[in-house]
């Protein structure tokens, strides 16, 4: 009887001490849950990288924007992050490239269209001897100078216009290239994290991107 | 502890059935321990099925070890050497791709355009380096974005980190084959004229990957003309000085849209223009990765106009149109 009351006793000091291991353990747990990771660099990694965009303010260089999408791409340290923290990374994320693309859109011209293919040459006139020379001529071998000078402000307005159609489609390709780097990093965090599609969307709308912008975006989310 | 892992399991659990169930796709993961992770673009993650996301990783499922995959990639813990004499090797890197430009699909192809961009993932990622065609935008991180160089050739990204053999994808690096013309509706004709003209769309081929972004352009090549064109022998086909930057994405079937070309024969005016005759010339076709790029040569396209007892027709690539001396006038 006396032996086994003694088992009793310490198998309640032993249950006991179990139990205060398992609550000690799970404070422990809870605590570090709310302790900052110091390993996670990502929010710091994020604001470096909006440096980039700090230095187009004064640089209004294409590369400064491209680096600064590229270093956002590379901001995520995820071998440090914790799943409790990816809701915040992923704002901050969306935030600084909806940040960048607004920069981007703003730069760009509304009425280009990229559809539109342009026109690899002019067409010279039809010379007064009723001859026409094809598209793409030289215009030295053009006899009528009249003819000639009006074939070369062709070829000038055409060039004028490729020029600029160039130095859209540099803007128009760097959005593309950010709008592709951001949905990559969305959808690394579309595993296990609950969506946040409301504050996600609320962070593009306050960043000031268009209704096409943003829902190209938001298909990603 | 082990109730506050339990839990952890169980909501693990819970949320892995929800996206299993919310998923209908379907895929086909190795349930089998990786030995070596040969160059691959798809991670490996053991366990069951469930949804892929853009790498075609595995969601909704739990690790070997009952473990929840990585929160961004879906990649696992290397897997712990077992027992014995012969030890298995540490498993390889998780290494994920996609292409930047979004078509042709898939995303995670091996197969390049010059200048074509790649984003690329490693959950163990630490360093990263590359051989061959092409450079990275940085070399270490979980995420780099590898950028093909300008010419055709071979190029290997490699990750290598602390606990996992490297792994490495090779991309084979391909230029424009050439150039796919197609002709827009309208015909240009000026009747009574041997004159004849049409418009064309063009796509830098192949199809099957992207050029978006190249900048391309005609250089300079001489007339040979004959019978009623012959006022034109001789003459210089002076092209456009300022490339065209593709914008587009590309068409599966087409390429990825270039240019609007113009094509015409002209005419002498007032000699005999129901003689048989002819204009050729074989056209150099450039193309350069940005505007400062080299340029690299990388097609000869023909373009002929024939007239032969009224009857008119050009070509240029692919593209051609006819009509007749003969014919009301007509434009584009």
């Amino acid at each position: 009887m006396l032996h086994t009351t003694t088992k009793a006793h310490w198998l309640r000091v032993i249950c006991g001490a179990m139990t205060g291991v398992l609550l000690s353990a799970s404070l422990m747990v809870a605590a570090s849950a709310q302790t900052p990771n110091n390993d996670d660099q990502t929010e710091s990694r994020i604001a470096a990288a909006m440096a980039g965009l700090h230095r187009f303010q004064s640089s209004h260089s294409n590369d400064d924007l491209r680096a600064t999408a590229h270093a956002l791409f590379s901001a995520i340290d995820q071998r440090a992050l914790r799943l409790g923290d990816v809701p915040r990374h992923r704002r901050s994320v969306v935030a600084a490239y909806a940040q960048l693309l607004a920069q981007i859109d703003g730069l760009s011209d509304p009425t280009f269209d990229r559809s539109e293919l342009p026109m690899l040459c002019a067409t010279p006139p039809r010379e007064p001897n009723g001859g026409q020379l094809p598209a793409c001529a030289d215009p030295k071998d053009i006899s009528d100078s009249a003819t000639r000078a009006q074939y070369v402000a062709a070829i000038d307005a055409n060039s004028v216009k490729i020029q600029r159609r160039n130095a859209q489609a540099a803007l128009h390709l760097l959005g593309d290239e950010t709008t592709s780097l951001l949905e990559i990093v969305l959808r690394r965090f579309h595993i296990r994290v609950p969506s946040d599609t409301a504050a996600l969307d609320d962070i593009l709308r306050r960043a000031g991107l268009s209704e096409a912008r943003r829902s190209m975006i938001h298909s990603m989310f | 502890m082990r109730f506050g892992m339990a839990l952890r399991r169980t909501i693990s659990f819970g949320l892995a059935l929800v996206f299993f169930t919310a998923c209908s796709t379907s895929h086909t993961t190795s349930s089998a321990v990786p030995q070596h992770r040969t160059p691959s673009l798809v991670n490996t993650v053991q366990g069951g099925g469930g949804c892929t996301d853009i790498f075609g990783c595995p969601i909704g499922q739990l690790c070997w070890d009952g473990s929840e995959p990585d929160a961004f990639d879906g990649s696992c813990p290397p897997v712990p050497p077992t027992g014995g004499t012969s030890q298995p090797p540490p498993p390889g890197c998780s290494i994920s791709a996609a292409t930047l430009a979004v078509t042709p699909l898939p995303r995670n192809r091996a197969t390049l355009g010059v200048g074509e961009q790649v984003g690329l993932v490693s959950a163990d990622g630490s360093t990263w380096s590359v051989s061959g065609n092409g450079t990275l935008d940085t070399t270490s991180g979980g995420s780099v974005v590898f950028t093909a160089a300008d010419t055709a050739g071979a190029a290997t990204v490699t990750v290598s980190a602390k606990g996992c053999l490297a792994a490495d994808v090779t991309y084979n690096i391909i230029a424009p084959s050439g150039l796919l013309y197609t002709a827009l509706n309208g015909i240009k004709h000026t009747q009574g004229l041997a004159d004849i003209g049409m418009r064309a769309s063009v796509y830098l081929q192949p199809d099957s990957v992207s050029f978006k972004g190249l900048a391309y352009l005609e250089l300079d090549a001489p007339v040979t003309a004959t019978g009623p064109y012959l006022c034109l022998n001789g003459s210089g086909h002076s092209p456009n000085p300022n490339a065209l930057v593709a914008t587009q994405d590309d068409i599966v079937g087409l390429g990825t849209p270039i240019a609007t070309d113009t094509v015409e024969s002209g005419s002498c005016g007032g000699v005999d223009q129901l003689g048989n005759g002819s204009i050729s010339l074989n056209i150099p076709q450039m193309y350069m990765v940005g505007l400062i790029g080299a340029q690299h040569q990388f097609s000869v396209v023909q373009h002929i106009a024939t007239a032969s007892t009224g009857a008119l027709n050009i070509t240029k690539g692919a593209a051609s149109r006819s009509t007749t001396v003969s014919s009301p006038p007509s434009a584009y």
